[in-house]
Parts: C-alpha cells; structure tokens; sequence
C-alpha cells in the first residue's frame, strides 16, 4: 500500500498546486458533454419510464469522465516523466516489486476518477431534476472504479509503448470517441448491425455501461457479466507489470 | 575490511557498444572511492548498474552479499543514488518530493520530517523547501537531490558528480558533510575534477572504454608509476625531423606533438637534458618540469 499512498499523495498535491483548472474541467465537463449529447442525440436516446428521457446519457457521461481522465492522467504522466525525470527509474530502484508499482500508478487515480464521478453525478441529476435511487449511487461507484481502472491501465499501457506523445493523443481521443459510441454509453447498441452488436456487447466497457443503467434505473442484469471488466483489469495489470521494466530500467 | 559492494564480471551493452567490459572488483564498507575518467569511460553506466536502475548484461553485483538484481527489494532499501541529472518531479514542490520518495521507500511519516528537517538543515537548503524545483538555482537543486538520497539513510551512497555545479564553499560543505558519515557508509562517486579526486578518496578507479585503467590509493598509484615525470618544450617552430630526432632518444617515453610542443615522460630528471642537448640548436620559447600527478596519470593511463 506504501506505493498507492505515495502515487496518491502525488497526484493530490498536484491537484492542489492546479486546484482552479482541475475543479474548472470537474465542474464544466459533465455539463458540457451533457449538453453536446443531449442535443444532438436526443431523438436516439431511448425514452424510460418514470425517469426523464435524457437521464439514459447519464452513466455514459460519467462512466467516460471517470475512464478518460484515468486515462489521460495517467498517459500524461507516464510521458513526461518516463525520459526526462527518470522517476520511474527511481521507483524501479526503489524496495518496490513490480506488481505494487503498476498497481500503485493504476490505483492513485482511483479517489480523483470516483470523485469526479459523485460531483458530475450530483450535476447532471440538478439538470435533469431528478435523483437516482441511493442505493443505485451506491451500486453505479462500484462500477466507476472499474471503469476508472481500466482506463488507468489503457494509459499505463500505452504511456509505456508510445514514443510521441502528440500523435499517441490523437489516437486516444480517437480511442476515446470510439469507445464512447461503441459501448453503448453514447448512443443505444442497437443502432449498429446486429452482427457488431454481438462482439460490442462482450467489450467491456459495453458491460460497464449496462450494468451501470441496470443499478441506476432498476433494470434486470445478468452480474457475472462484469468478470468482462474484471478480467480486462486482471489483463492488463499482467501485461504493464510485463511492459513496466522498458520505462523504469535500461 | 569486509567488501560492502562486489562487482563480479559486470558486463553492459548500451546501443551495441559496451559500456562496462567484465568489471570485477570490492569496495571496502564504509569507504569513499572516486571514479574518474574520460567522458563515456563507464563511470555513470557503472553506478546506474549498482544502483539498479540498469541491468547489466552479464555478471552480478552483490551488496553485503545479495545478489542485487536477484534480491532486489531486500538490496535497494540500502542503496542511496543520485544521478547527474536533477530528477525532481517539477509539479511538486521540494518538500513534496521528499514527501513523495520517503512514501516510496515505506518510511513513517513521522521519520521523512525529521530527515527533512535535519538534512535541509544541514545542507542549508531550509527555506527553500517550499519551493518548486524549477524556482531554485542548480547549485540548491543538487544540494537538494542530494538530501533525498540521504533521506532513506542508505548504507552504500552512489552519487555522479555530486558537487558539480557547486560554489566551492558548498562543495567544501558537502564533503565535509559525507566525510562525517563515511565511516558508517560506502561512498561511491564520479566526479571531473582531478583536486576533487585528489583531496577526497579512499580509492581512486581510473576508468577507459568500460574498463579499470588503474585502481588503488593516490600515494600507492603514484609510487607504482615509477617516479614518473612530464616534460613539454616549447619551440619557436616543432619541424616534423626535429620531433623525430627527440622521439628516438631510448628513454623518451610516450612523446607526442602538441602544436610547437614537445611533450613526453620519463623515468629520470636527467632524460631532459639529454632532450634539450639535442635541441639546444632549435629556437626555444619555455619549458615545462612536473613531477607526474593524477592528472597526467589519467592522461597516460586513458590514451587511446
């Protein structure tokens, strides 16, 4: 735990420092991808019963803010530190295995992606004018820290493998849109060919997406689907203690 | 002494060159052994291979006799390194990042204050502990990169070029700092400066082309040289027949032509006159008599 409380520590300091830009973006950016969606999707958005219509845009906003900025931080980090500052080379040579370094980079954005997530949530039922259930809130931050983990991960991957952080950005906004469309968190699956429909629905991101709309909106879902998520998480915490070596050691 | 750091055959390739060419040697707990040599001569390939930040290709380190790269998390929380480059996280303000890389080593909240307090004090580095790195001149930053590594109170201290861009009152400062804690630790540090070299040392390794061009104490290095002296004579104008005139002389050792000099070594004072006995002719413009110091034996031992 003594590298998750230092990840942590990090990342919160640095959030001090940027407090004004980092509660800016917390603050806007649900309301702004709110707005995007809600009003050029409006007519695709399937209408529920008791609950306003465009509260179905809801998990999928949150579940994008709580994957992106995951990733995006973690990214971000990995690239600049990886050469210039040779800190993961410290922390190589520091009394750390490998495995509580990745899981120590991974879960430092855990507080921040679940805090986001409860602030752009308390958001978006303020607009929408209606609360979920409590206990639906409770049930959907579970599914966030999923989210939040395998976003963390995507990045330290690709953080570790990328040589230029400009065009790996552009492939991650890419990464980004398509997914968000892709899982169903944007738009219903059902708009795509039934034949994609069957591979999108194993994606796990798509499996986060329902079971977020099944806790938040009552609906039936078969649970041992998110073992999807688990294992993806399970994946690439293998994969990154594999990769870690390449940007920690020479 | 009992060895504190063992180097057995240590091998490294960097970009299909080799850096370290099957190094083997112990360094005795508790001394300070400066490694010197020409710029891409191993010196820093060497300390980053012990501190574990680089793997070697071949061979072992052992560190009180565990394997460092087999037992690394039992033989890193004994080792301090500080690399040349200042390696601050820039969005973190000084105490931060003695925050950060205490939490990284399992230190107790409680334990990084107090080394904190006492090592900025020490180093004279307090007020600026709030600070971000970037703020700060190099000559604080290296004081303060140095302060982290001590903040763990490692056993063995690699440091590359610790004093470099230093006033000179730091550095005095500094070194009389680590000589203070060199009993209890192994100090092992690169440094350019020859005075530096000189002044502190239990040991001086003289590296070349990732190999040991000579080992040993100041006083012993010199003695085994042989009363080896340097000799350059200046002309008015070195013609190539003249310079090989010189060179021929049998006890003229390692001449060359540097410009309008003359330059070579020799076992005796008296070789100098045989020279100048020969060139008395040419016109000469000053000569130069030294006793061999480390300097030109770093100069002699790395000649390509």
């Amino acid at each position: 735990m003594n590298l998750f409380s230092a990840f942590f520590y990090r990342r919160l300091v640095t959030i001090t420092h940027n407090w004004v830009g980092e509660l800016s973006i917390s603050l806007l950016l649900p309301i702004g991808i709110y707005s995007t969606l809600g009003f050029g999707l409006s007519n695709s958005t399937p209408s529920l019963e008791y609950f306003p219509k465009l509260s179905w845009l809801i998990p999928g906003i949150i579940l994008i803010i709580s994957f992106a900025g995951a990733l995006i931080t973690i990214f971000n980090d990995i690239m600049k530190n990886k050469r210039i500052t040779s800190l993961y080379g410290t922390l190589y040579a520091s009394p750390s295995s490998l495995a509580t370094s990745v899981f120590g980079i991974t879960s430092s954005v855990l507080p921040e992606g679940i805090a986001r997530a409860i602030l752009g949530l308390i958001i978006l039922e303020f607009i929408i004018g209606y609360a979920f259930s409590a206990l639906g809130q409770i049930l959907f931050l579970f599914i966030i820290i999923f989210s939040t983990l395998i976003g963390a991960s995507i990045g330290l991957t690709l953080g570790i493998l990328s040589k230029n952080s400009l065009s790996n950005q552009l492939v991650i906004l890419l990464l980004l849109l398509g997914l968000g469309f892709c899982s169903g968190w944007f738009i219903p699956l059902e708009v795509f060919p039934e034949s994609i429909q069957t591979i999108l629905r194993i994606l796990p991101t798509t499996v986060l997406g329902e079971c977020s709309r099944a806790v938040l909106f009552g609906q039936i879902f078969p649970f041992s689907l998110m073992s999807i998520p688990a294992g993806t998480i399970g994946i690439f915490f293998l994969l990154n203690i594999f990769l870690f070596p390449i940007i920690s050691t020479e | 002494m009992e060895a504190s750091v063992s180097l057995k055959k240590i091998g490294k390739v960097l970009n299909g060159r080799s850096v370290l060419a099957g190094l083997s040697f112990g360094i005795e707990r508790g001394s300070i052994m400066a490694i010197v040599g020409p710029n891409d001569s191993g010196k820093s390939a060497l300390l980053r291979v012990i501190s574990g930040f680089s793997k070697p290709e071949y061979g072992s380190i052992f560190i009180d006799g565990k394997d460092v790269h087999l037992r690394r998390l039992e033989t890193a929380k004994h080792i301090g390194y500080m690399p040349q480059k200042i390696n601050f996280d820039n969005d973190l303000t000084i105490f931060e990042n003695f925050q950060f890389y205490g939490k990284i080593y399992n230190m107790e909240p409680k334990m990084i204050n107090r080394r904190i307090a006492l090592l900025s004090d020490q180093l004279g580095f307090r007020h600026f502990l709030n600070d971000f790195p970037f703020e700060l001149s190099s000559g604080f930053q290296k004081k303060a990169l140095l302060a982290r590594t001590l903040l763990t109170d490692p056993e063995v201290l690699l440091l590359e070029e610790p004093t470099s861009s230093l006033d000179l009152r730091s550095q005095y400062l500094v070194w009389d700092f680590l000589q203070e804690m060199s009993g209890d630790k192994t100090i092992i540090y690169t440094t350019h400066s020859i005075r530096e070299a000189e002044r502190v040392h239990d040991r001086i390794v003289v590296m070349h082309h990732g190999h040991v061009a000579l080992d040993g104490a100041l006083d012993k290095l010199l003695e085994n040289s042989g009363e080896l002296f340097h000799f350059q004579i200046h002309f008015q104008s070195l013609e190539k027949e003249i310079y090989e005139k010189l060179s021929k002389i049998t006890t003229v050792v390692s001449p060359s032509q540097v410009g309008q000099v003359f330059d070579f070594y020799a076992r005796e004072r008296k070789v100098f006159f045989d020279v100048m006995r020969l060139a008395i002719e040419e016109e000469l413009i000053g000569y130069n008599a030294d006793k061999v110091g480390l300097e030109t034996l770093i100069m002699t031992s790395t000649e390509e």
